[in-house]
């Protein structure tokens, strides 16, 4: 033991700048949050123990039931509409074509720039007046102006397009990358027997795209679980309350109401929440995995 | 070895007396530029001795931090003024920019215990800072005597004064002369006149008003100043106390704007998918008769459009001749109670209140000074409301609310929510009396 931990010092001792700053920037506030989660604290005055009650609230609390309902259907759809067009595109970018490189880089741009530019930038691009880019094309064919970021549903439909617009791209490179790692002897192998294109991609690149997928959907799902940035930027939550996502209201119940006790709890359980829906996520997939070997 | 070790004790020989002369020539140094320091400063010293008596007789130096909600680009001129003047000082300016960042910044840094020197009190976090004692006490500064009494009383509690405020700004109606003009509407000068206005715009095919998301409230304030506040100023005081609710002064005020704008259609479903920028663009490029307006506005609107001609109006009453500007007194510097640099927090703010450095301030942000006894030059548009901002005929809820930005969350999703026909107009004001009960309890 004492023989195995002297090997290993110089390792840990590599690790230990990064175990220090995460200590410090996020498992120290994890723990912290759950302590003021049971208390009554302002940001100003001395905390008290106020035991479950900021937990009992937020079930009365309809704004943040709206904000949960509004996450969850985001975190639904983003994952899954990100899935379903960056495999095809992917498959798509490993083809032979000449501009295949050039394809690559311009599928892949979305996800380069902050996405609070691009919500911004998409908030234009959305306007109803005369200078909003998709309502002057629809003007074009004689389709009258919708209002994108004006009515409720269409908001949501507006930041999930714009958030699935974004993340196709790069999500694509994750399956390029698996793709290529697929031995092409198998491709072969079922065109010899004379398997049809749609018949290789369902029974052998799509199962074999398995891994990736596993990563992609974690990443896909954590990210739209958390999302904060392009709704602030699109629609600040609004009209209403119709795009509020957890994040934002975590924000506003602790720094603009004050009430932080209320916006750890808050918190808390959506940690909770992120935490079961990763891990049912994982085991999943990674049971799909078991299945190829 | 021996020659290593004589060798050793000649270089250490050699680096003491080196470090001693030197540490004599810049002692003598420090001697000879402290000796003709002093007269000149001597002088200095006579000239402020009241600025002496207020640092408490020391002399500032060392370093001094400061919160900032302006960015360097605009203190920095006012930063060299006070460097000349206390050369011994250095300021640590920390930026956050308004308001929601700048809140944050200043919660996390008191509620960590690094709240700086110096920093600045604004309508958001005014309340915390009045009643946390987290600033002290500046009424003896001389500037006060030069100031309206309604800069003076936004930041006072008790008849002491915690944050200099300045300037303040106001916000009203922006109209478009020429569109005016070609639809032969003469300026209004009333409330019937300008709801007139707007429905011979619409009749004629132009867009009379071009609102955002997020200023959709706005002639529900301008209401309540005209309907509640013309006849109560202590109205907001006794919310906060709980004598009164929001449904005694905002119910009417609610019902006005539902009818003069939802229902004849000036505010509608266009607007919660615009911006503020996207607005001002509309008015600049002449696309709306009317479109709110304040005094940082100019700025935008004559960089999109410097041949624009467009005045400002204030928010008519239903009562004939009252009329309200949106508006309040602007950002105050404060000095923290527990400022580690007490006496060069004392000098930062003494030079700030300084008819050198308010010219400095004024040009840098274009605002609109509240001190008398200082020239300087206003926009020809917001001439046309600086008479209110003179009369202290503006109002904004936000500075005297007990829980401003929770409030003002709730009338923004509130007004959204109307829009979208979610909830009643007379919901809004059920709602806000909720938040604020809610809010209440918390305490």
């Amino acid at each position: 033991m004492k023989r195995k931990l002297k090997k290993e010092f110089p390792y840990l001792l590599f690790i230990l700048p990064a175990f220090l700053g995460y200590t410090t920037f996020t498992i120290i506030p994890l723990l912290s949050s759950f302590k003021y989660a049971f208390t009554n604290w302002d940001g100003f005055n001395r905390a008290e123990f106020v035991g479950f009650k900021n937990f009992l609230d937020l079930f009365g609390d309809a704004p943040m039931m709206r904000a949960l309902l509004n996450t969850l259907v985001y975190a639904v759809s983003v994952p899954v509409l990100v899935t379903v067009l960056s495999i095809p595109l992917a498959v798509l970018l490993n083809g032979k074509m000449k501009t295949r490189n050039l394809q690559r880089a311009i599928f892949f741009f979305p996800s380069v720039p902050s996405v609070l530019i691009l919500g911004y930038l998409w908030s234009y691009m959305l306007s109803p007046t005369g200078r909003g880019l998709i309502n002057t094309i629809l003007a074009f064919f004689n389709i009258d102006k919708v209002l994108w970021l004006g009515t409720p549903v269409l908001a949501m439909v507006s930041i999930i397009m714009v958030s699935v617009w974004s993340q196709v791209g790069w999500h694509a490179c994750i399956y390029l990358a698996n793709l290529q790692s697929i031995p092409s002897s198998y491709i072969e192998a079922a065109r010899i027997d004379g398997a049809s294109g749609w018949a290789i991609f369902r029974h052998i690149t799509f199962p074999m795209l398995a891994p990736s997928m596993t990563i992609s959907v974690m990443l896909l799902l954590t990210g739209s679980l958390k999302v904060f940035d392009l709704p602030f930027s699109l629609t600040n939550g609004g009209p209403g309350y119709s795009t509020l996502m957890v994040t934002q209201i975590i924000i506003t119940r602790g720094v603009t109401e004050k009430l932080y006790g209320k916006a750890t709890a808050m918190s808390v359980v959506f940690f909770f929440v992120i935490c079961i829906c990763t891990v049912i996520q994982l085991s999943l997939m990674k049971k799909r995995e078991e299945k190829l070997i | 070895m021996r020659k290593r070790s004589k060798l050793l004790a000649v270089m250490l020989v050699f680096a003491l007396t080196v470090s001693t002369v030197g540490c004599g020539n810049s002692n003598t140094q420090k001697e000879t530029a402290v000796s003709t320091e002093t007269k000149e400063k001597a002088d200095e010293e006579k000239q402020s001795a009241e600025s002496l008596t207020e640092t408490d007789g020391e002399k500032p130096s060392g370093t001094l931090t400061f919160l900032s909600w302006q960015n360097e680009t605009i203190m920095q001129p006012i930063l060299n003024g006070f460097k000349e003047k206390y050369p011994d000082v250095n300021v640590d300016l920390i930026y956050a920019p308004p308001v929601q960042d700048y809140i944050e910044k200043f919660q996390i840094m008191y509620s960590t215990g690094d709240l700086p020197d110096v920093f600045v009190t604004a309508a958001e976090n005014r309340t915390e800072v009045l009643d946390n004692d987290i600033a002290m006490d500046i009424s003896y500064l001389p500037v006060f005597e030069r100031m309206s009494d309604k800069n003076k009383e936004t930041y006072a509690k008790d008849g002491k004064i915690y944050a200099f405020a300045p300037d303040a700004w106001i916000a009203g109606i922006f109209y478009n002369k020429k569109i005016l003009a070609d639809n032969g509407i003469e300026v209004p000068a009333n409330r019937e006149e300008y709801l007139a206005s707007m429905k011979t715009l619409k009749d004629n095919g132009v867009q009379p008003w071009a609102f955002c998301s997020t200023n959709l409230y706005d002639p529900i304030q301008g209401y309540v100043a005209t309907e509640t506040i013309d006849k109560n100023a202590k109205y907001d005081e006794q919310v906060n106390n709980g004598e009164l609710t929001y449904a005694d002064g905002w119910t009417e005020p609610v019902n006005l704007w539902s009818s003069d704008y939802l229902e004849p259609g000036y505010i509608n479903k266009d607007a919660l998918g615009l911006t503020g920028d996207q607005v001002n663009e509309m008015f600049a490029f002449e696309e709306c008769a009317y479109v709110v307006g304040a005094t940082w506005s100019v700025a935008t609107i004559d960089e999109l459009n410097p041949d624009l001609e467009y005045g400002m109006l204030p928010w008519f009453g239903t009562q004939d001749g009252t009329a309200w500007m949106t508006g309040a007194t602007g950002v105050g510097w404060s000095i923290n109670s527990k400022a580690k640099n007490l006496p060069a927090a004392k000098a930062f703010l003494e030079y700030l209140s300084s008819d050198e450095s308010l010219k400095i301030f004024q040009e840098q942000t274009g605002g609109l000074l509240a001190v008398s006894g200082i020239d300087f030059p206003i926009h020809p548009t917001i001439e046309e409301g600086y008479p209110y901002l003179l009369d202290g005929k503006f109002y904004l809820p936000a500075v005297v609310w007990k829980y401003s930005d929770a409030l003002g969350k709730e009338m923004l999703i509130g007004t959204q929510e109307i829009l979208t026909g979610n909830i009643a107009p007379a919901q809004l004001v059920e709602n806000m009396d909720k938040k604020r009960i809610e809010l209440d309890a918390e305490q």
